[in-house]
C-alpha cells in the first residue's frame, strides 16, 4: 500500500513570546491507502491542529506535509484548494452543512466548486448518499434532518467523487451511541475502497474501529498501537518519566 | 463516455477555479441565503430601494421636465419672424421666403388690447393641421374654428373673459363665437385666441416655420445665415437649439451617483454584518476547497442580488410614482408631459448604477472575509483586530483631504467644482470609516472602571471589532447626513433679529419697489382707512410710507419699457464698475417724515442741511430716477448723494433709506403713497396675518410678513427623525448579531448567577455605546465637512441647532439603550444549539 498522508517533523507554534504555545512538536505520521488512523489525547494535546495541518487548512511552523506524495508547502493557495476539492474530505463534529443547500447539494458542492456540471454532480451525489443510506433525504435541507442523518450527509460529502483522504474531527461527538457506531461503520467501509483516514476522537470504543491509534500529549506523539486490541486498552497511558 | 466520466473530463478542464459550474454553485448558495435571511437585511434593502426609487424618478423627471423640444418650432427646425406696419411689403417678402424655403408654414399674429387693462392678447391664425405646427396646438373642448367669426380660446383667456364654448367673446368691435378651448401643449402659459388661417385681423406679425437643409454650406439658398430683410420689415431668424434634456439628465445622474455612493456605504456595513455572520460557513467552504475567488463571489453575489432586488423594487416604485404624479408636474414644467415617454436607457443606467454601487459595496466585505484563515473562520472566532495606528493615520489623511477638497470645492462665484465637491464628502466618510475602529478600542480601554456587564459589553465590541466598526460606520454616516441637514437648515433660518421683517411687522406695499401704481386721492384715503382699521384690530401702530417720484401726480401716467404704468420710485444705488447696483426693496427711498424719523430714533435737529439721504448703507451712493436715468450717457456723470448714517434695522425688507424733504424740494420730486408699515407690540399671529392677506388681496396690495421658513423647521424635524430611525434600524440589525456572537459569555454569566438584569445591561450597554459613538462621530464628520464648506464665512453656520443636536446625541443612545434593555433579557440559547446549521 502507498502512503497517502505523510507528516514529517511537523511543528506548530501559536502566539509569540510569553504566550507562545507548541500545539505540535515534531510529529511524524504516515497514513497508508485504505488505513484508518485514530488520534487520541487529552484536550489541548494538538489533535485538531494535526488534522487541520494534514488537511492543508493550516501551515506547519516547521516540517512538511505530503498528500499523495506532493508537498503542500510547494503548492500555491489555489492548488491547495484544488487538492481539498479533489482529494480531501472533512467531517466535523457539528456536521457543518450549509443551511441554504439541500442534502444532495451539500454533497455535490465540492464537485461543483471544482467545475463539475450540476447534472453530473447530482448523479455522483445521489450515489454517495445512497451508499450511506440517506438517498431518500436528498431533497431535504439540513434543518429537516436528524443529527445522525446530517452526519451521514457530511460523510457523503467528504467521500463524494474521487476523494481518498478522509479527515474526521470527533465525527460522533454530537451523536448518540447507536448513531456513533453506525457512522464509524460507514467510515470503516470507506477505507475498504482505498481511502486513507485520520479520525480524532476521545472515545476509546470508537477508536477501536481504526487500524492504528496514535496518542498525543502536549503536541507530541507519545505512543501508538499497531492494531486495536479493544476499547479498554486504549486509555491514554501515563507519560514515562 | 458516461455522464460521470464526462464530468471528470470537464472538471479537469476547468482548472483550479472551478469555472462556470463553481461560480454557479456559490451563486446559488448566496441566493438561497439571501432568500432565507432577507428579513435581517430589510434596513439595507429598504434604504437601497428608496434611493433607487428617488434616483430613477429624478432621472425620468430630468428627462421630461425641461422645455419641450417642439416649443416654438413644432416639428420644424428653423423659424423666421417678420413684422411690419406695411402689410403689402410683408406679404411680398413672405411670398419670396416661402418660395425660397419651401415647404413652409405660416402662423399669423396680432396683439389685441384687453379692455380695462394694459395687457394685450395674442390673436393667432394657425392651421391645426399645419405642416409643422401640430405639436403646438391641441383641442381641449369643442372644435377648432371652421368659419369666419369663430374662435377657440385658451383656458386663461376663457377665465379672463368668463366665457366658454358657445359663448360670445367681444374683444374688437365684432363679437366672436367661442367654439373650442385649446392650448399650446409645449408651453402651457401661452395664452391666445385662435382664429382661422387667413383671418385678416391677424396680420401684424408672421412666423415662418420650415426645415433647414442638413448641410447649409451645400445648399446656400436654403441657409438662413445670410438672411436679411428689406427696409421697413423687421426680421428675426431662429434655429432650433440643442435640447435642454442632456444637461438636466447628466445633472440628475450625477446626483443619483452621489446618493447611491453614500447609501452604498451604509449597505457595505450591512454586507459586512452578513459576511461576518457567515464566517464559519466560509470556513467550511474553504475546507471543501473553495478558492478565495469563489469565497469572494458569495458576498459579491449577495450584494448583486440585494442591488437587483432594490433596483427592481425601487424602479417599480419610481414608475408607479411617475405615472401617478407626472400630470401634477406639468404646471411646473409649463408643458404637457407624456408620462409614457420613458427614457428606457436612463432607467437602465439607473438600475445599472444601483447594481454597480451595491456590488462595489459588497466587494470590501467579500475581500476581508475571504482572507480570514480557514481555521479561524471555522472556529467562528473574530480575526485579531488590526493595529489602530494605521487606521488613525488613514483617518487623519482622509479628513485633511476631505477638508481641503470641500474648502476649495466652490469657487468665488459660488459654482461647485465637480471633483472636489464630490470627492470631499467621500473622503470625510472614509475618514470616519477609519476612525471607527479607534473609537471602539478607545471605548474598551475606558471600560475597565465600569460595572461588569457594561465592561463586558464594551470589550466585546472591541473583540468583534470588524463588525462593530462596520455598524458604527453605518450609524455615523446616517447620522452625519442627518446632522448636516439639521445644521444647514438651522443656518439658513433667519435669526430672531434678522430676516426680511420682524415677527411683529407687516408691510403693505402698493405695486413693485420701483413703480408705484396710479391711485386717486380718494382711493388712497380709502386704503388708509382700511389699513388703520387693520392696525387697530392688531393693536399696532401704522407708519405710512411715501416714495419720492419725479413724475407729477397730475400728469400722464409713466409707462416703463416693460409696459407697466405708474409712478417710478426714486431709488438709491451703489456705484459699481459698469453702472449702478440697486438691491431690491432696500433700494426704495421713502420720504423721511417726522413719524418715520421718530420711529427710527432720529432727532430731526441732528440732520445736516445738506443731507439728502438717511440710510445705514455705506459707500458711494447715487439717487436714481428710473424715469430719466436711461437718458444719461455715463454713470460716472451721476452726482453722489449726500448721505447721513442711521442705525441699521437689520431686516432686509424694512424701509432703510429716507430722503429729506429738503432734498425732495431741491430735486423737484414729489411724494406718492407707496405703502404702510404696521408694527405690533406682539408677534403677528397666523389669524392676523390672514386678515392682512385678505385686505391686501381685496385692495390690490402686496403683503410682506416675516418669512416663517416652516420648510426649514420641517427639514430639521425630518432629518432628526430619519437619522434616529436609520441609526436605530442599523443598531437593531447589528446588536443581535454582536450579542449572539457573545452568546457563550452570556451563558457563562447566567451559569455564574447573573440574572436577566445583567443580560439586559449587556445588550443596553452595547446598543447605547454604539449609538453614542455613532452620534459623536457623525457630528464630527458633519462639522468637519460644514466648516470646510463654509470656511469663507463661518458665521453662516450659526445659530447652532443645539436642541436638535442634543436630541440626537443624547436621545439616540437613551432610546437605543432603553429598547435594548427591554428586549435583552431572554435566556441564552444552549451552546449545543449554536451549531452552524
Amino acid at each position: 500500500m502507498t502512503a497517502v498522508i505523510e507528516l514529517r517533523g511537523v511543528t506548530k507554534v501559536y502566539g509569540e513570546g510569553a504566550s507562545e504555545v507548541h500545539a505540535l512538536d515534531h510529529v511524524d505520521l504516515t497514513v497508508l491507502s485504505g488505513e484508518l488512523v485514530a488520534v487520541m489525547g487529552p484536550s489541548g494535546s494538538g489533535k485538531s491542529t494535526l488534522l487541520t495541518i494534514a488537511g492543508s487548512l493550516e501551515d506547519p511552523s516547521e516540517g512538511s506535509v505530503l498528500i499523495d506524495g506532493l508537498a503542500l508547502a510547494e503548492m500555491s493557495r489555489n492548488d491547495r484548494a484544488r487538492m481539498r476539492r479533489r482529494s480531501i474530505g472533512y467531517v466535523f463534529q457539528d456536521f457543518n452543512l450549509l443551511a441554504g443547500l439541500t442534502a444532495c447539494e451539500n454533497v455535490t458542492l465540492p464537485l461543483e466548486l471544482d467545475g463539475t456540471s450540476s447534472k453530473a454532480a447530482r448523479v455522483l451525489g445521489l450515489e454517495a448518499l445512497a451508499a450511506l443510506g440517506v438517498a431518500e433525504h436528498a431533497a431535504r435541507f439540513p434543518d429537516e434532518l436528524s443529527g445522525g442523518e446530517r452526519q451521514r450527509v457530511a460523510i457523503a460529502r467528504a467521500l463524494v467523487g474521487e476523494r481518498h483522504v478522509l479527515l474526521a474531527d470527533e465525527p460522533t461527538g454530537a451523536l448518540d451511541s447507536a448513531n456513533g457506531e453506525a457512522v464509524m461503520r460507514l467510515l470503516r467501509k470507506a477505507m475498504e475502497r482505498g481511502v486513507a483516514g485520520i479520525i480524532v476522537t476521545h472515545d476509546a470504543r470508537l477508536a477501536s474501529w481504526a487500524d492504528r491509534v496514535v496518542f498525543l500529549r502536549d503536541g507530541r506523539v507519545v505512543d501508538q498501537t499497531a492494531a486495536p486490541v479493544g476499547p479498554e486498552s486504549l486509555l491514554v497511558p501515563e507519560p514515562t518519566t | 463516455m458516461t455522464v460521470v466520466e464526462a464530468a471528470y473530463v470537464q472538471r479537469r478542464r476547468s482548472g483550479s477555479g472551478g469555472g462556470v459550474a463553481g461560480r454557479r454553485a456559490v451563486t446559488r448558495w448566496a441566493w438561497r441565503m439571501f432568500r432565507r435571511e432577507w428579513r435581517q437585511q430589510i434596513v439595507v434593502l429598504v434604504l437601497l430601494s428608496v434611493t433607487v426609487a428617488a434616483a430613477v424618478f429624478a432621472a425620468i423627471a430630468a428627462y421630461n421636465l425641461p422645455p419641450s423640444e417642439s416649443a416654438e418650432f413644432g416639428t420644424a427646425d428653423r423659424r423666421i419672424t417678420l413684422s411690419s406696419p406695411d402689410s403689402a411689403a410683408l406679404l411680398s417678402e413672405l411670398a419670396k421666403l416661402a418660395d425660397q424655403y419651401a415647404p413652409v408654414e405660416t402662423i399669423w399674429h396680432a396683439q389685441l388690447p384687453v379692455p380695462g387693462s394694459v395687457e394685450t392678447l395674442d390673436l393667432r391664425a394657425e392651421d391645426p393641421q399645419g405642416l409643422y405646427s401640430r405639436p403646438l396646438l391641441s383641442l381641449l373642448d369643442g372644435h377648432y374654428p371652421t368659419r369666419a367669426g369663430e374662435v377657440a380660446v385658451t383656458n386663461g383667456v376663457a377665465a379672463m373673459f368668463g366665457v366658454g364654448v358657445g359663448d360670445q367673446l367681444t374683444v374688437l368691435t365684432e363679437p366672436w363665437t367661442v367654439v373650442g378651448v385649446v392650448e399650446n401643449p409645449t408651453q402651457l402659459d401661452d395664452e391666445f385666441i385662435l382664429t382661422l388661417p387667413g383671418d385678416p385681423r391677424a396680420s401684424e406679425k408672421v412666423n415662418l416655420l420650415f426645415s433647414g437643409h442638413p448641410d447649409e454650406h451645400q445648399a446656400p439658398a436654403h441657409s438662413i445665415r445670410q438672411f436679411t430683410t428689406p427696409v421697413g420689415i423687421n426680421g428675426l431668424t431662429q434655429s432650433r437649439g440643442p435640447s435642454d434634456r442632456g444637461p438636466a439628465v447628466i445633472a440628475a445622474l450625477s446626483l443619483d451617483t452621489i446618493a447611491l455612493l453614500l447609501v452604498s456605504l451604509v449597505a457595505a456595513a450591512g454586507f459586512v454584518v452578513v459576511a461576518q455572520r457567515r464566517l464559519r460557513q466560509f470556513g467550511m467552504l474553504a475546507a471543501m476547497g473553495a478558492t478565495s475567488r469563489q469565497l469572494r463571489l458569495v458576498t459579491i453575489a449577495h450584494g448583486l442580488v440585494a442591488g437587483l432586488v432594490s433596483a427592481v423594487v425601487g424602479s417599480g416604485v419610481a414608475l408607479v410614482g411617475w405615472f401617478t404624479w407626472s400630470s401634477s408636474l406639468e404646471s411646473a414644467a409649463n408643458h404637457r408631459i407624456n408620462s409614457s415617454d420613458l427614457p428606457w436607457w436612463l432607467l437602465a443606467a439607473g438600475i445599472g448604477l444601483a447594481l454597480l454601487t451595491t456590488t462595489a459595496a459588497a466587494w470590501w466585505p467579500a475581500r476581508t472575509t475571504a482572507r480570514v484563515p480557514v481555521v479561524t473562520a471555522l472556529s467562528g472566532r473574530p480575526p485579531r483586530p488590526k493595529r489602530a495606528h494605521r487606521s488613525a493615520l488613514a483617518a487623519v489623511i482622509f479628513f485633511v483631504v476631505g477638508f481641503a477638497c470641500l474648502a476649495k470645492g466652490i469657487d468665488k462665484q459660488g459654482v461647485a467644482k465637480p471633483f472636489p465637491f464630490i470627492g470631499g464628502p467621500i473622503a470625510i466618510v472614509l475618514g470616519i470609516l477609519f476612525l471607527c475602529p479607534i473609537a471602539i478600542r478607545a471605548l474598551a480601554i475606558v471600560a475597565g472602571r465600569l460595572p461588569i456587564a457594561v465592561r463586558l459589553a464594551l470589550r466585546d465590541l472591541a473583540r468583534y471589532q470588524a463588525r462593530a466598526a462596520s455598524a458604527l460606520a453605518a450609524i455615523s454616516l446616517g447620522l452625519g447626513i442627518a446632522f448636516t441637514a439639521i445644521v444647514v437648515s438651522a443656518a439658513a433660518t433667519p435669526a430672531h433679529d434678522s430676516g426680511n421683517l420682524s415677527d411683529r411687522q407687516i408691510l403693505l406695499r402698493l405695486g413693485d419697489f420701483d413703480l408705484i401704481p396710479e391711485r386717486t386721492s380718494a382711493q388712497i384715503d380709502q386704503l388708509d382707512a382700511a389699513v388703520n382699521q387693520l392696525a387697530a384690530s392688531l393693536g399696532a401702530v401704522v407708519y405710512p410710507l411715501d416714495a419720492a417720484t419725479s413724475v407729477s401726480t397730475t400728469g400722464e401716467p409713466f409707462v416703463d419699457p416693460e409696459g407697466r404704468t405708474g409712478h417710478p420710485a426714486i431709488l438709491v444705488g451703489h456705484r459699481v464698475d459698469r453702472g449702478i447696483e440697486v438691491s431690491g426693496n432696500s433700494g426704495t427711498v421713502y420720504v423721511a417724515t417726522a413719524k418715520i424719523l421718530a420711529r427710527d430714533g432720529v432727532d430731526p435737529s441732528t440732520i445736516q442741511p445738506s443731507t439728502e439721504v438717511l440710510t445705514p448703507s455705506t459707500g458711494d451712493l447715487i439717487l436714481v430716477d428710473p424715469s430719466g436715468f436711461n437718458h444719461k450717457t455715463r454713470v460716472d456723470e451721476e452726482t453722489s448723494a449726500v448721505v447721513q448714517a442711521i442705525a441699521d434695522p437689520g431686516y432686509s425688507d424694512q424701509p432703510k433709506a429716507f430722503i429729506t424733504e429738503a432734498a425732495m424740494r431741491s430735486h423737484g420730486w414729489v411724494a406718492v403713497r407707496a405703502g404702510w408699515l404696521i408694527e405690533s407690540e406682539h408677534p403677528i399671529t397666523s389669524q392676523q396675518r390672514a386678515a392682512a392677506h385678505d385686505l391686501a388681496a381685496q385692495s390690490g396690495m402686496a403683503l410682506v410678513t416675516r418669512n416663517q421658513n416652516h420648510d426649514l423647521f420641517l427639514t430639521r424635524l425630518i432629518a432628526t427623525a430619519v437619522g434616529m430611525l436609520l441609526a436605530l434600524s442599523i443598531l437593531a440589525m447589528t446588536i443581535g448579531l454582536i450579542r449572539g456572537e457573545a452568546g457563550r459569555d452570556l451563558q457563562t454569566l447566567t451559569a455564574t448567577g447573573a440574572n436577566s438584569s445583567a443580560r439586559r445591561m449587556l445588550t443596553a450597554a452595547t446598543a447605547g455605546a454604539l449609538a453614542l459613538l455613532g452620534a459623536l462621530l457623525g457630528l464630527l464628520g458633519a462639522y468637519v465637512a460644514l466648516i470646510a464648506g463654509y470656511s469663507d464665512d463661518l458665521g453662516r453656520l450659526t445659530p447652532i441647532p443645539i436642541v436638535n443636536l442634543l436630541v440626537v446625541v443624547l436621545g439616540l443612545p437613551l432610546v437605543a439603550s432603553t429598547v435594548a434593555w427591554l428586549l435583552g433579557g431572554r435566556e441564552p440559547v444552549a451552546i449545543a444549539r449554536q451549531a452552524l446549521d
